[in-house]
């Protein structure tokens, strides 16, 4: 099975607290001063000039994704998980590192980002399915199916910006859902609109994953990824502390995440579960 | 479907450090139908919901024109060779504003765009490249406009005669363009961490214009100031403009190889400063 994705020990670097937050003749005055100082005292490095703190947001990450398969990601907030995939779709560099991939990537829904409010509906496909590197004619070949999929026939010479948002969402799931980006970045809520479009969201879904695309899942429910993905990729403090099959990555992920909970639990709790001792605790004032 | 179309051989990218956004002539090439989608927008857009319309073409720089002509003809005096004064002032406002937008509109690639930025990937550099072509598109129904007021002179029994060098006005027009293309990107490039600078970019471009021929030819100039018309390739770029069109004035060759010289080096150092701060912006702003 050919690859997808190639990622090679990426890297991220933030920094934190003072960056940005001076202004241009600032900057101009502290450099100044910092350039006279090294002038004047050559040996001493970093006079004016603290380093700043930093935090590495994705450290040493490497995985392999096959053509295909569906990867899940998963782990707490802040584990990486969002800064991983917007150095895979390009939208920011790692530090360090390397990740080559395969076809082109999307996310189902922050595509209606490119939206343009003065447009119609119509414009607005095709301003968005060249945004994503599709040509005119491949998105002319399936105009109709995007139309007929977001169920906005009446609506599509209309501006987006007379639109709800349910309508907006819509049409910005079905762009990319229909145009089948070689790789398809799930993110949390797949179900968008009212039940029916929801119905139809899932069944779109599922039928992305027989048609053999590539899958990446994040912020999905557990029970959901065991059902759906091949691989996991569990990130903590930005690290890859699992990277294997999903049924035993999740596990490990399951029993891990009770003993946090556990630790930080009262030993009367212990009995219950998490939502019984809640609900327990709700209840005190009223016995 | 696309599966198949797949080189597995070639990755369609690779992000690296120091190389992740390629702004290089293929994929620019890649995506010129998001280039043409994004004039089309951007035209249609500014004149939906407005009062007049596509009539702010013609209005704006005739009202301007009449200014013009009150205060720097009647009042100060000064030449406008041997053109009328209308269409002296009408044809360097028109190419002046094109200028302008172009700037300003480029300057603003990253304010305006981050929403977008953030979510999908596609060359930036699609972005102002775009601004130009609009405001190319906003210039050409004003330079009809600029003709039909000469064809009206013409009517009325005031022979102006257009240049035989008229064929080397896309060539001044493009010189602007790259102009206008490398100062919008150095200036987008910093407004990445200063904002306000575009502010300040709206004013220096006001009193820029003064400067630019617009108003009087290179003759009317007075001497102690002519270093600093000369220093100035958009003098030179308005000048050549507009000898190109009537051949009322003479390019001068110096000042012209000067401002094709800084307008190389600024397009170049505009777009490495616009390349390096594509990278890396969506951290910043």
């Amino acid at each position: 099975m050919p690859v997808a994705i190639e990622a090679h020990h990426i890297s991220k670097q933030f920094f934190l607290g003072e960056r940005n937050q001076r202004t241009f003749f600032e900057d101009i005055w502290s450099n100044t001063i910092f350039g006279v100082q090294r002038f004047l005292q050559p040996g001493r490095a970093g006079l004016a000039q603290p380093s700043r703190p930093s935090f590495w947001a994705l450290h040493d990450v490497s995985f392999q994704l096959h053509q295909g398969e569906t990867l899940a990601i998963i782990g707490e907030n802040g584990a990486g998980k969002s800064t991983l995939l917007k150095i895979l779709s390009r939208i920011t560099q790692p530090t360090k590192g390397k990740a080559r991939v395969f076809g082109r990537l999307a996310s189902l829904l922050e595509v209606g980002a490119g939206f343009h409010p003065e447009f119609s509906g119509r414009d607005n496909i095709y301003l968005n399915g060249t945004m994503l590197g599709f040509s005119k004619k491949e998105i002319r070949q399936k105009f109709d199916e995007i139309v007929d999929f977001s169920g906005l026939e009446k609506f599509i010479d209309v501006p987006v910006k007379n639109y709800s948002s349910g309508m907006y969402i819509r049409l910005a799931f079905s762009v990319a859902a229909i145009l089948n980006p070689e790789i398809v970045i799930l993110d949390e809520v797949i179900a968008v609109g009212d039940a029916a479009f929801k119905k139809k969201c899932f069944e779109r879904v599922e039928s992305i994953f027989k048609q053999g695309h590539t899958v990446i899942m994040v912020n999905h429910e557990l029970a959901h990824l065991r059902r759906m993905s091949h691989r996991c990729l569990w990130l903590r403090h930005g690290q890859v502390e699992m990277f294997g099959p999903t049924n035993e990555v999740v596990t490990h992920y399951e029993r891990a995440m009770n003993e946090a909970v556990d630790e930080r639990r009262r030993p009367a709790e212990l009995a219950g579960s998490e939502y019984a001792s809640a609900a327990a605790f709700l209840a005190t004032p009223t016995n | 479907m696309p599966a198949s179309q797949i080189d597995f051989a070639e990755p369609s990218y690779v992000v690296e450090p120091g190389k992740l956004l390629d702004s290089h002539p293929k994929s620019l090439w890649a995506y010129r139908e998001l280039f043409l989608l994004l004039v089309k927008r951007d035209f249609v857009a500014a004149y939906k919901q407005t009062a007049l319309g596509p009539f702010w073409f013609f209005v704006q720089p005739f009202l301007a024109s009449l200014a013009f002509l009150v205060v720097f003809s009647q009042i100060a005096r000064l030449s406008t060779t041997d053109l009328p004064p209308l269409v002296f002032y009408m044809s360097g406002i028109i190419v002046w504003n094109f200028f302008s937008n172009c700037v300003s509109k480029v300057a603003y690639t990253f304010l305006l765009n981050a929403q977008v930025f953030r979510k999908i990937y596609f060359p930036r550099l699609i972005m102002p490249l775009s601004q130009i072509g609009t405001n190319l598109l906003n210039f050409i129904p004003q330079l009809g406009v600029l003709f039909l007021l000469i064809g009206f002179y013409n009517l009325s029994g005031r022979g102006i005669a257009l240049s035989s060098w008229l064929f080397a006005l896309p060539l001044t027009l493009g010189l602007m363009a790259l102009l206008a293309l490398g100062l919008g990107c150095l200036i987008a490039a910093a407004t990445v961490k200063y904002r306000d600078l575009t502010i300040v970019v709206g004013y220096m471009l006001n009193l820029w214009m003064y400067g630019s021929l617009v108003i009087c030819p290179r003759s009317a100039v007075p001497p102690n100031l002519s270093w600093l018309v000369t220093l100035n390739p958009m003098a030179s770029f308005v000048e050549c403009y507009r000898s190109s069109l009537f051949g009322t004035e003479h390019s001068q060759g110096g000042p012209l190889m000067i401002a094709i010289a800084i307008t190389l080096l600024l397009a170049a150092l505009g777009l490495a400063c616009f390349k390096k701060a594509e990278r890396t912006f969506t951290d910043h702003i």
